[in-house]
């Protein structure tokens, strides 16, 4: 049975804030004030990242995460699909805005996964609804392939209370 | 990464924001202004300054409108290049300032480079080899520099330069050199100066981080997965680097956004003992004398160091360790 999973309208709606909010903060001062070159550049780089933060966001909009037991399918522009079996590596990353002095601490933070295999690439938040089944069934897949993680995808998954699979090269 | 670096330019934009506002209000704060330090200035040497010259003055100066407004030319100003006027000098703070932002920039671009270099060897030496002779040797060597005030090294340097051998060691160039523009021969001449001031800055903050390193790294080879790797029969050399120095090595990378505006600030009296012409010791004068526009500008110099530094070390960060740190700094 095949599970569709989309990004909630809450954080795309975050993610489009965020994106208005920076445009707004480095194209007004652009247009409006004669601003120099010195200023100008990092502001103008800034408002190309919000411009593609932007299409990134509205790309989330229209694809739909398909899952079922042979494979995992991104639907929608930029769209891939890797069948589980080809599942050559999994990623786990974890980013916050807070951070203590060893490392990124919990608090206001979210992992972004990115699985790779014949088909392509497939990147993913947290913020996807079922997230969590999708790293479960990719992990089945990660022990089943015999791929090695490494170490920092393997404390993310602990921290997911996810067992990752052992080291084959171990 | 896009998602991190977006959240972090927008926490990064306020935050700069914020602080030319403090910036500004905390500058305004001592009552009067230039004006009234001048007029102070001039009374003590038996001088006087008529009301209407004074008037005049503060009107050009625009020292007579509203705070607010004073802050909002200032800002706008900033963006276009144009950091305000300074009063003592009576020109372009861009133009008081002149080389001095670059060779700021140059004397503690080299110090951060300076105190990786030197620390990072010996932070792994005195991790590796706890307890022996060499350890004690550079944990000694570490601690006296962590003691030694920065001025004071300054100060002992510029006298043994000049008792041993006759020469004089302050200044970062020739002196021919200074106001000039940049050619070959001042570029060369302020690499021949900059170890000392590299040196006498670098110090403490080399010792400190050996500490640290040394404090991490031993923390991590007592870990368990370290001892597993040994048993099984891994190369020392790849038990050490593959893992627990990597991981020894984030508080490094977390300190470069700390490190540059303790280099820049702590480097303000080291500079005022060697004559270095970079901008602590006009900080010093424009707080001084309340020059609101040069000490405005010299401050936010400061403060988006510390920003930019903190966001360059964070995307580091979040390149080279993007994992969760669950309660008391260890990962579950």
């Amino acid at each position: 049975m095949s599970e569709v999973l989309r990004y909630p309208s809450a954080v795309l709606l975050g993610d489009y804030a965020r994106a208005a909010a920076g445009l707004a903060l480095t194209v007004l001062p652009l247009a409006l004030v004669n601003v120099s070159p010195w200023i100008g550049a990092p502001l103008a780089a800034c408002a190309l990242l919000f411009a593609a933060f932007a299409a990134r966001t509205a790309q989330r909009q229209f694809t739909r995460v398909t899952m079922d037991e042979q494979s995992v399918r991104a639907e929608g522009p930029l769209g891939a699909a890797i069948r589980w079996d080809d599942l050559t590596g999994l990623r786990l990353r974890y980013y916050a805005t807070r951070r203590g002095r060893e490392g990124f601490r919990p608090e206001g933070g979210w992992m972004q996964a990115t699985l790779t295999g014949r088909g392509g690439r497939i990147r993913l938040d947290s913020t996807l609804d079922g997230f969590d089944a999708v790293i479960e069934r990719a992990v089945e897949a990660v022990r089943r392939n015999g791929i090695t993680l490494s170490p920092v995808t393997v404390d993310n998954l602990l921290a997911l209370g996810i067992d990752p699979p052992e080291d084959p090269e171990s | 990464m896009l998602g991190y670096v977006i959240r972090r330019i927008l926490i990064m934009i306020p935050t700069l924001l914020a602080i030319s506002v403090i910036t500004f209000v905390i500058i305004q704060l001592p009552p009067g202004d230039y004006l009234t330090t001048l007029v102070t200035e001039m009374q003590s040497r038996g001088e006087s300054l008529d009301q209407g010259r004074l008037a005049m003055l503060r009107e050009t100066y625009g020292l007579d409108r509203p705070m607010y407004e004073q802050y909002l030319v200032w800002v706008t100003g900033m963006l276009r290049g144009d950091f305000g006027y300074s009063f003592e000098y009576n020109m372009p703070v861009a133009d008081v300032v002149g080389d001095r932002l670059l060779l700021t920039a140059i004397l503690s671009g080299s110090t951060i480079v300076f105190i990786w270099a030197v620390s990072f060897p010996i932070g792994i030496y005195s991790a590796t080899h706890q307890y022996s002779l060499g350890d004690y040797t550079l944990t000694f060597l570490g601690f006296l520099g962590l003691a030694t005030p920065n001025f004071l090294l300054a100060l002992v340097l510029l006298y043994f330069a000049n008792v041993w051998f006759g020469t004089s060691i302050g200044g970062l160039m020739d002196p021919h050199y200074l106001g000039q523009p940049w050619s070959w021969g001042k570029a060369m001449s302020v690499l021949e100066h900059l170890w000392i001031p590299v040196m006498v800055i670098g110090t403490s903050g080399t010792a400190a981080m050996i500490r640290r390193l040394r404090a991490n790294l031993l923390d991590e080879l007592h870990k368990p997965y370290v001892v597993t790797a040994r048993a099984k029969g891994l190369p020392p050399a790849k038990a050490l680097v593959k893992y627990p120095l990597r991981v020894a090595l984030n508080p490094f990378i977390s300190d470069i956004g700390n490190l540059l505006p303790q280099i820049v600030s702590g480097a303000a009296v080291v500079s005022v003992v060697m004559s270095l012409p970079t901008t602590g010791p006009m900080l010093l004068q424009a707080l001084r004398s309340q020059d609101m526009y040069l000490a405005g500008s010299f401050l936010m110099f400061l403060a988006i160091l510390t920003v930019v530094g903190v966001f360059l070390s964070d995307l580091a960060l979040a390149a080279l360790d993007p994992r969760i740190r669950l309660g008391g700094g260890a990962s579950r």
